[in-house]
């Protein structure tokens, strides 16, 4: 059973950009892929892939960025929060394409289930802390060398 | 920083992590045993089937 990075990616740039640019990260990333770019797992491209039994995965990337930088936003971004911001991101990425893979495959629940969720839960909590440590580890070091403000002042900046 | 300078980091930033979202979306490994066991649990649950 082959497990990609694309949710390593999701949880590390949730981690380090927060939620918003998090959230349009991703976003620019879908629309990459529905434009033909060879950005999804296997050098994959085209609307076809979000479209197909795959796709909420990807759509699931969105809300998954969102809600994991809004997690590490509302409380703080340490290792141990982090941890817990993205494994509810990979549950929200599972359930978002199970229900696809259910819906676009007539599967029944216990079938989408046992083929979109259960293979990826012990692979997608090790990406989650990876994603943790790695990921706060780089963000105080983005932080530490100005590249990337504070949060408060980021979120001065990206205010809408 | 004016606004544009600042708009300007905002779209590099998301550009990057698209990428290297991308770049990791290439990257493959194989399930090691246990998740494969998390699979057979599902086929497990799913055992209803055979008595339909």
């Amino acid at each position: 059973m082959p497990i990609s990075g694309q949710t390593l990616g999701v949880g590390l740039t949730a981690t380090i950009i927060g939620s918003k640019l998090g959230a349009i990260a991703m976003i620019c990333y879908a629309a990459l892929g529905v434009v033909g770019a060879p950005v999804f797992a296997g050098f994959s491209g085209g609307a076809q892939v979000l479209i197909g039994p795959t796709g909420g995965y990807i759509f699931g990337f969105i809300l998954t960025a969102f809600v994991t930088g809004l997690i590490l936003e509302r409380t703080s971004f340490t290792f141990s929060m982090a941890i817990v911001a993205n494994i509810a991101g990979m549950i929200i990425t599972l359930l978002c394409g199970t229900i696809q893979l259910k819906f676009v495959l007539d599967l029944n629940w216990s079938l989408a289930l046992a083929s979109g969720v259960y293979p990826f839960i012990v692979v997608g909590l090790m990406k989650a802390v990876l994603a943790s440590w790695i990921g706060i580890l780089l963000r105080n070091r983005l932080i530490r060398a100005n590249i990337l403000l504070r949060r408060k002042v980021l979120e001065i900046l990206i205010a809408f | 920083m004016n606004q544009s300078q600042s708009n300007l980091r905002k779209v590099i930033i998301c550009a990057l992590f698209a990428a290297i979202t991308a770049v990791l979306a290439q990257v493959e490994v194989t399930a090691p045993a246990c998740a494969n066991k998390w699979a057979n649990i599902g086929s497990w649950l799913n055992r209803d089937h055979y008595w339909q």
